[in-house]
């Protein structure tokens, strides 16, 4: 519940020191850096030198100096604002969750700062930080992030188990590391598979587990071809077209979707082109991998039936044939020709 | 000075350096007397208010103010406690850049705020950071629930909470009494594990479905977390979202989805068991791993799976009639 007046001796407090140890700057370089006016700023100085310790003699006061032709700001005596306010315990608690988050990231950063910031932190906030009991969960092993890392640094190659989500298959591949993106608060790898002969992506926290290889011997040919597709593949949507052939195109395909999985409009790349009397909704839905609008459809259960094209529909009745297979099912011979 | 009305964020800077500046306890009629803009007060009663508005302000922005007793147990006065400042702190330039990245994973979430002014705190005594180009920028922790700020003080405090909460399958709000064990972030949500009082277990709570505020309550925790508790892999295994489950024959190399994170040798057949909110969720998921995926166990699950597939296979075979 703080008021006005608390947000903005929030700001003075943590301006002296600031000015205190940038002597010098510009009040336009102090006012961007605070997010405020240039003119709030001055108003800003021009109540602090009225503000002072008791006695408020001239060398009781805060003294700045912030007149002049160059208009820069000199503290000349901080009284006792030489440091800001401690760290509140939801100021450090933002930090550090934050920073464990990042250690459980890739991708070249320094993770040597990073260790010993927290450090630090933890340090100067003493027993107010959290500890065992903040977990952060990014999905990805230690080991993982960290072979990661090492191979990027070293550019080597990496041994990975991916478990796909479009294919629904775990896979062993050597890949050498490109680059790590994040897309949508995710993290990717950018690499050359080997297994594939092309430039993949593959979201970190679906690498089970990672081995450090040998080193690349020529990474022209990945990085011509990570230039070439970079642009193309990373929409927000293609989390489950990782790690797949993409069409680049990819295909229309025609679905029915039932009154009580209208919700899946608002998931998947679909677009409503038919209301139906029942309440249901015939939509369009981008394809690029096939494999992954039938494995949409059977998760669906029977509530979203694709139309066409007839190769799509092909896909996903022989899909939930072949399931059937594992139960005793007689098997159903599809008519010919109709 | 007098006939000039001082402003507030002035008389608030003057308490607080009046506070700080002496180890001493520092009496109400000191206060009055010297602060400038308590002299506006007409009254005792008004300078009372205004004092104590202001020591709560100061203190609501994590200020420790401290209220000295004497030996006859009245009021003799306050001062700040001595760690009101930040500590020293050595930071370099790269680790300043890595905490700049820290403060901006918050995605406007309720901790933007906070990790905001605390990178503020620490570049005020720092160097100017090093601007380097991170991968790692584009990290997002998600936190819009509200609740997450008093949950992470009740854990600092070690204290009971108290809050709303509506079950994942129904529309059913209960109030919910619990001692809190930790938070975890988890696949876009945070999650609360702690003692349910009334239920005298171990519960899973997902904090988007706390209804309204959380309370941190007097109480202190009272049945605390045994010693090296794995926090994190209790949401997994005993979320009370996860009420239905399955046993699955899961061929090698198939039905990643449904073998997730288990350990099992994912080149074997194996057999494995599957959790879900919901058996509709898990005939979904089971019936998505195709050819890859044989559920076994419970029988009305495995029918209803075998139901599905036949209607999924009728409804795609032969032509459209339109």
């Amino acid at each position: 519940m703080s008021s006005t007046s608390a947000a903005r001796l929030s700001r003075l407090l943590a301006l002296v020191p600031w000015l205190y140890a940038h002597d010098g700057v510009t009040i336009d370089e102090a006012s961007r850096h605070f997010g405020v006016s240039p003119a709030q700023l001055e108003k800003d100085l021009w109540l602090l030198i009225l503000c002072g310790l008791p006695g408020y003699g001239p060398d009781q006061l805060i003294d700045i100096q912030f007149w002049g032709t160059d208009a820069r700001i000199h503290v000349i005596d901080p009284q006792a604002l030489e440091r800001p306010l401690r760290l509140s315990g939801d100021e450090s608690a933002a930090l550090l969750i934050a920073l464990r988050l990042l250690a459980q990231v890739p991708g070249g950063h320094d993770r040597g700062a990073l260790l010993s910031a927290m450090e630090k932190l933890q340090q100067a906030v003493g027993g107010s930080a959290p500890d065992d009991s903040v977990v952060i969960d990014s999905g990805t092993a230690d080991e993982v992030v960290q072979a990661i890392d090492t191979a990027l640094a070293g550019q080597a190659a990496l041994r990975i188990r991916y478990s796909g989500s479009a294919r629904d298959a775990i896979t062993d591949r050597e890949v050498e590391p490109i680059a790590v993106r994040t897309v949508n608060g995710r993290a990717y790898l950018e690499a050359w598979c080997r297994l594939a002969g092309a430039v993949r992506t593959f979201r970190v926290d679906r690498i089970q587990q990672a081995a450090v290889l040998d080193r690349i011997p020529d990474r022209e040919q990945a990085r011509e071809q990570a230039r070439e597709t970079s642009t193309s593949d990373q929409s927000p949507d293609a989390d489950d077209l990782l790690a797949t052939a993409r069409l680049p195109q990819g295909v229309m395909a025609e679905i029915l979707v039932h009154e009580s999985a209208r919700w899946a409009l608002d998931v998947y790349p679909m677009e409503a082109v038919a209301e139906q009397a029942d309440g249901g909704v015939v939509a369009r839905i981008l394809v690029r991998d096939p494999q992954w609008l039938v494995r949409l459809v059977l998760s669906l259960r029977g509530l979203v039936v694709v139309l066409a094209p007839d190769a799509l529909r092909d896909a996903v009745g022989a899909a939930a044939e072949a399931a059937l297979q594992g139960y005793d099912e007689p098997s159903t011979p599809r008519p010919e020709g109709t | 000075m007098s006939g000039t009305r001082i402003e507030r964020t002035e008389r608030l800077l003057d308490l607080l350096l009046c506070l700080v500046a002496t180890s001493r306890p520092v009496s109400r009629a000191t206060i009055r007397s010297v602060v400038p803009g308590y002299d506006s007060a007409p009254s005792e009663s008004a300078f009372e208010r205004m004092f104590e508005r202001d020591k709560d302000e100061l203190r609501g922005m994590g200020i420790p103010i401290e209220t000295v007793l004497d030996s006859g147990g009245d009021v003799e006065g306050y001062r700040a406690a001595r760690d009101w400042a930040l500590t020293e702190v050595q930071l370099t330039a790269e680790e300043l850049a890595v905490i700049a990245i820290a403060a901006s994973v918050w995605d406007e979430a309720v901790l933007a705020d906070p990790a905001r002014n605390a990178l503020r705190k620490l570049e005020s005594v720092q160097p100017d950071p090093v601007r380097m180009s991170h991968s790692v920028a584009g990290v997002r922790l998600h936190a819009q629930d509200a609740a997450l700020l008093p949950l992470l003080a009740s854990l600092r405090e070690s204290r009971m909470v108290s809050f709303d909460y509506r079950a994942a399958n129904g529309e059913e709000v209960t109030r919910r009494q619990v001692d809190p064990w930790g938070v975890v972030a988890r696949d876009g949500h945070w999650y609360l594990v702690g003692h349910d009082r009334d239920r005298s277990q171990v519960r899973v709570f997902r904090l988007s479905r706390i209804q309204g505020t959380v309370t941190v309550t007097a109480q202190p925790q009272a049945n605390p977390a045994p010693s090296g508790t794995d926090i994190g892999s209790l949401v997994g295994q005993m979320s009370a979202e996860l009420q239905a489950r399955a046993t699955v024959r899961v061929r090698a190399g198939a039905a990643a989805g449904l073998r997730g994170r288990q350990s099992v040798d994912p080149f074997a057949d194996a057999e494995i068991e599957v959790t879900a909110a919901t058996q509709g969720q898990l005939v979904g998921r089971i019936c998505a791993a195709g050819e890859g995926a044989i559920a076994v166990s419970p029988t009305d699950l495995v029918q209803e799976v075998v139901i599905t597939l036949r209607t999924i296979r009728d409804q795609h075979r032969g032509q459209v009639h339109r």
